[in-house]
């Protein structure tokens, strides 16, 4: 779609105003950074999955090459349907996210790291959560723009509410870091939705019984409180022998070995010794990061991050520019999971935040999450170009 | 509004993660960049051979040789399923139970495929470590080479390959010198044998078997001690390596310690090798240590000292004094020494061991019964660690002490008749007045060389008597300070480890062992911490608290003979590269003090050494000496006879002494024996130098013309017995 070129003799100022085709208001410079990003992660899952010799695996590069077409394919159905259709269809795609989340708790999913969160289909893997963060998107914004601004009390906790069902379900499978970022997602909506300053401090207040509660009880599972200590303690875990750190110690020494070692130009693609001998635990998915930060440097790694800020800022250009609530809300909701997502991944990789099991958009190998992030630009695609229609 | 305070999170976000970004890249990067590398890169060490120690004429007495074992690849036997690993470990078990009972019934040689090149013949460059072969086998090995071997378990080399001290990136030794025919099988099995490889490597070679066990030492796996206190850069220590446990192989380990290789390999975050890489470094061998024993000397010293035990222990109804009757000559030991410089040139401890039990380590109970009292302690070096009281030895000592304090001349005569009254005695005091000489013997007028000659002990009563009396002018440890000249009380600095300092009383020295003893009692503390007439008396004619080694006195008779230099015992002469004879440190002849002696004095001491050993005269060794050559060879010495009590206050065989030096006017050659539980000088440890010195008169006194000493060392006692032509007499001391 994207090398669909605009006739020449036409300015290209008069395309802002023509009203009767939308895909000419496409945004290419979120369709380039989002294809360099993924071009760069399909690299990066390379590097880090193809073994220290010859043959070189190239089953992880094929796969996720086939999740991006997979995902392409599904970014440009969601990008063709006018989304003012799908808001008509959005309490089923909330209601059918919801559906899959509990049926993923039945023995019809399946169980792996400690987690009960996937449907084994063949030689994949279907992660409901992924897909339940897009349903809970657009369940939100269809409920909230019907709401106009006017959020009293009842109408803030029907919201919350909408919120927390999906957040609940995905904290007993338990996955902490998709619960984070669908609340990451909540509270973003919840501020754009109009709720009052008042809400949202109590809001807030409410949010720290409860998450003093999780903490403290054996619901995290000891995974997760491993790697909430040793955000903690880091001090100690930099130092302390890699052997005997915790897990999580050492996958966080491992990770800010790598990244911290590829200095300013880094060791180059297939020279990182770290990427190359697996020394980083889950570096093609969750730690995707040190990869490039080993092998590309400060100058690869602040570039992938301007390129997510480029992505970031178009989204958020597009919530501004959006013609209606409903899909200002979408973009808020698209705008929230990203930023929270590449904060948390990049953060915790670098020390900064605890490790979570959240994967960095585009650049972590992984089926369910690249095709609904793909469907997630499908729809702030969508609503940028029928911005004036 | 809101999307402005949105976009300003949005902004801090992204900020904290680029200034994240700078600080690990930039600010830190160095030090994650060498973490990084150490991730990647495991050093693997691959121990060199340890230098060979000669004797003075370059013979090898330790070498190295190849010895065949088997090892377990561990990295490729954790790749096995369970039930692959035990049924390899036990078709291995099975194996090695067979390998073992093949060889204990002698059906088939132990492994060892040949000696190893000796490093020092191959002149070119190729090192011959630069391989696997080239690392020592640990100790703790399970050694199925053994008398009766016990059936090796799967169990046992499930143990072993689990063992920490073993590095998993090396093959797992499990077990040691097995035959030639299980490397064979093994290798044609292999398929039944994965992981598993039959290894040749390299250990310690005692070329002449159980010959100077104590002063050679042994090699065992390094502890955790000595590896903090022996770890350095260029010889650095791992876990499991071989160093140095006793004798030469401890005191010159970093002499004698290879350079140890080292292969670099490229390793996986599971820590498996992946691939090797470049640099490294090669293996160098240890450097050769030059010892001052001749090993033909050392041959004719031990065969002499077992000859002698076994006629002490075999003598017809025991050795018989005023106590009655016991058996005796249970150990002894002798030391050589080369009065011209303080080398020494032989140094024998009996029992003794096969320092070859420790290669590939030596089981709990083979080690208990090297070190137990039973045995008489076999791993114990007498000849230097061993205390004696010196008996009438020590009468050199004390004319030297009479002569030098101006107490007596060379011409002082005594009346000596059996026994000596202690003078201004005060009986009613308790103290002892009477003092007996040995066997009441009457020696009539005795002057200084005649009461050497003859051991009078009332003649050295007299002059400890006297110098007790004038301890005012003298000092009260006049004695003491004496004896402590010619070395005696200290260790004597032989580079060798376990030295005793052996013991000089004085006053002092008695009061405070005495406090010690007694310290609730201060009388009791007091009664016997004081030093009496009668104390004096013993210390000079060797008795009561006095205590030498017979390295010490070997020193001590070495500086007379020599004309009054006493020198720093020594038995390293030079260390030498391996591949070249270039002396890298070459030892030096090191005087302590010169003791100064007028002419006149040594001459009436040496007058009396004479006359002990003099054939046909009244020395106490001249029966021992008759027919001994004396005017090719002639033999000075002094016999001594210590009595001693044992724990039980009960007599015990009294200690056997000789010392001597020949050729009594130009001395280049001192021994010294020292048999407890033996009788008298005369009796035991006088034949015993007489057993090696008479190849040496029939040599003329040329070491060089000795007959060479047979590669194994072994000899046969009962045969040994029969060599001499010494009479079986019994002297009095």
């Amino acid at each position: 779609m994207a090398t669909v070129a605009a006739p020449r003799y036409r300015p290209i100022g008069k395309l802002n105003h023509d009203h009767s085709a939308a895909w000419r208001h496409l945004d290419l410079v979120l369709i380039v950074v989002v294809a360099a990003v993924s071009g760069l992660g399909l690299l990066m899952v390379y590097s880090a999955t193809r073994g220290v010799e010859q043959p070189y695996d190239t089953s992880y590069l094929t796969k996720q090459f086939m999740f991006i077409v997979l995902g392409v394919t599904a970014m440009a159905v969601v990008t063709m349907i006018d989304y003012r259709k799908i808001r008509d269809v959005a309490p089923m795609i909330y209601g059918a996210s919801i559906g899959l989340l509990v049926l993923v708790r039945s023995p019809l999913g399946s169980r792996q790291n400690g987690t009960q969160g996937w449907f084994q289909i063949g030689p994949f893997q279907l992660q409901p959560s992924e897909l339940a963060k897009v349903g809970l998107i657009i369940g939100f914004a269809w409920v909230a723009s019907q709401f106009r601004g006017e959020i009293d009390a009842r109408r803030f906790v029907t919201l919350l509410a909408l919120g927390a069902l999906p957040m609940a379900l995905v904290m007993l499978q338990p996955d902490l870091g998709t619960t984070l970022v669908s609340a990451a997602i909540t509270l973003v909506l919840l501020v754009l939705a109009g709720s009052r300053p008042r809400q949202l401090i109590l809001l807030g207040l409410a949010a720290a019984i409860p998450i003093g509660l999780i903490l403290h009880s054996g619901l995290l599972g000891s995974t997760q409180q491993d790697r909430l200590t040793s955000f903690v303690n880091q001090d100690q875990a930099s130092k302390a022998d890699l052997q005997d750190a915790s897990a999580a110690e050492y996958n966080l020494l491992q990770s800010k070995i790598a990244i911290g070692s590829g200095g300013w130009t880094g060791k180059g693609v297939f020279a990182g010794t770290q990427t190359r001998l697996n020394n980083v635990p889950f570096q093609h998915t969750d730690f995707i990061f040190t990869a490039v930060g080993e092998q590309l440097g400060l100058l690869g790694a602040a570039s992938l991050l301007a390129a997510f800020s480029v992505m970031v800022w178009r989204i958020f250009r597009t919530a501004q520019l959006a013609r209606d609530d409903f899909g200002m809300l979408i973009c808020a909701g698209v705008l929230a999971m990203f930023v929270f997502q590449i904060f948390e991944n990049v953060g915790m990789t670098m020390g900064i935040m605890p490790i979570t099991g959240i994967p960095l958009p585009f650049m972590s190998y992984g089926g369910s999450s690249t095709i609904t992030y793909l469907v997630a630009i499908g729809l702030v695609l969508n609503v940028h170009m029928r911005r004036f229609a | 509004m809101r999307f402005g305070a949105i976009g300003i999170v949005m902004i801090s976000l992204f900020a904290a993660l680029f200034a994240r970004l700078w600080f690990l890249q930039v600010m830190t990067a160095p030090q994650y960049e060498v973490a990084a590398e150490n991730n990647r890169v495991r050093v693997v060490q691959i121990e060199a051979p340890r230098g060979q120690i000669k004797d003075r004429r370059g013979n090898v007495l330790v070498g190295n040789r190849r010895s065949i074992v088997v090892t377990v690849d561990w990295q490729q036997y954790d790749r096995l399923d369970r039930p692959e690993q035990s049924a390899l470990l036990g078709r291995l078990a099975k194996a090695l139970t067979d390998d073992a009972a093949r060889r204990a019934a002698g059906a088939i040689p132990a492994g060892d495929p040949g000696s190893a090149t000796s490093p020092s013949t191959t002149g070119s460059t190729s090192t011959s470590g630069s391989t696997t072969t080239s690392t020592t086998a640990p100790a703790g090995t399970v050694v199925v080479g053994q008398d009766q071997p016990a059936p090796v378990t799967a169990d046992q080399l499930e143990k072993r390959l689990a063992d920490p001290r073993f590095s998993h990136f090396k093959p797992v030794p499990v077990a040691t010198e097995v035959s030639e025919d299980l490397e064979i099988y093994l290798t044609e099995h292999a398929d039944e044998f994965p992981t598993v490889a039959a290894e040749r490597i390299t250990v310690r070679d005692y070329r002449y078997g159980q010959l100077l066990a104590h002063v050679l030492g042994y090699v065992g796996a390094i502890n955790s001690d000595e590896l903090k206190a022996y770890q350095n850069e260029d010889k650095a220590y791992e876990e499991d390596d071989e160093i140095g446990k006793s004798g030469i192989e401890r005191s010159m380990e970093r002499q004698l310690r290879g350079r140890p290789g080292e292969v670099r390999y490229e390793v996986d975050a599971r820590n498996v090798p992946v691939r090797r890489l470049d640099g490294g470094r090669a293996p160098v061998p240890g450097n050769d240590v030059y010892l001052s024993i001749d090993i033909n000397l050392q041959y004719l010293a031990e065969k002499a000292l077992a000859a002698q035990l076994r006629v002490v222990q075999t003598k017809p109804g025991g050795i018989c004094d005023t106590a009655g009757c016991q058996q005796g000559g249970f150990s002894g030991s002798v030391v050589v020494e080369d009065p011209r410089d303080g080398t020494i040139l032989a140094m024998a401890s009996n029992p003794t061991y096969d320092p070859s039990e420790f290669v590939g380590g030596i089981s709990t109970g083979a080690y208990a019964a090297l070190t137990s009292k039973g045995n008489h302690e076999p791993l114990f070096n007498k000849a230097i660690s061993g205390m004696y009281a010196p008996g009438s030895t020590w009468k050199l000592f004390s004319a030297y002490a009479g002569l030098s304090s101006g107490q007596i001349t060379p011409g002082t005569t005594v009346d000596d008749q059996g026994q000596y009254k202690v003078q201004n005695c005060d009986e009613s005091g308790g103290a002892r007045c009477t003092f007996r000489g040995f066997h009441n013997v009457k020696n009539n007028t005795v002057n200084l060389s005649s009461a050497i000659t003859r051991s009078s002990d009332v003649y050295f009563y007299k002059l400890g008597d006297e110098m007790w009396i004038n301890r005012g002018r003298l000092g009260d440890d006049a004695l003491a300070k004496a004896y402590r000249q010619w070395g005696f009380g200290a260790d004597t600095g032989l580079d060798l480890p376990g030295e005793s300092d052996g013991r000089v009383p004085d006053p002092k020295w008695l009061a405070g062992f005495a406090k010690a003893l007694y310290p609730k009692d201060r009388r009791l503390a007091e009664e016997n911490g004081t030093w009496r007439s009668g104390t004096n008396l013993n210390t000079a004619i060797g008795q009561g608290d006095v205590l030498v080694t017979p390295l010490q006195l070997a020193n001590g008779y070495s500086a007379f003979a020599n004309g009054g230099t006493l020198y720093q015992p020594r038995l390293v002469l030079q260390v030498a590269r391996y591949d070249s004879n270039t002396a890298l440190v070459t030892t030096k002849p090191k005087a302590v003090r010169n003791i100064q002696m007028a002419p006149d004095w040594r001459a009436a001491i040496l007058e009396g050494l004479k006359g002990v050993t003099q054939p046909g005269g009244r020395g106490t060794a001249s029966a021992t000496f008759d027919g001994f050559p004396m005017d090719v060879f002639t033999v000075a010495g002094k016999t001594g006879t210590a009595e001693v009590k044992g724990p039980d206050s009960r007599a015990k065989v009294s200690t056997s002494l000789f010392a001597a030096f020949a050729p009594a006017d130009a001395p280049t050659i001192v021994a010294a024996a020292i048999l407890p539980e033996a009788d008298t000088g005369g009796s035991a440890a006088a034949p015993l130098i007489r057993r090696i010195f008479e190849p040496l008169a029939a040599s003329g006194g040329d070491l060089s013309r000795l007959p060479a000493a047979p590669l194994g060392g072994a000899f046969d006692v009962d045969e040994a017995v029969r060599e001499t032509t010494a009479p079986p007499t019994e002297t009095v001391d």
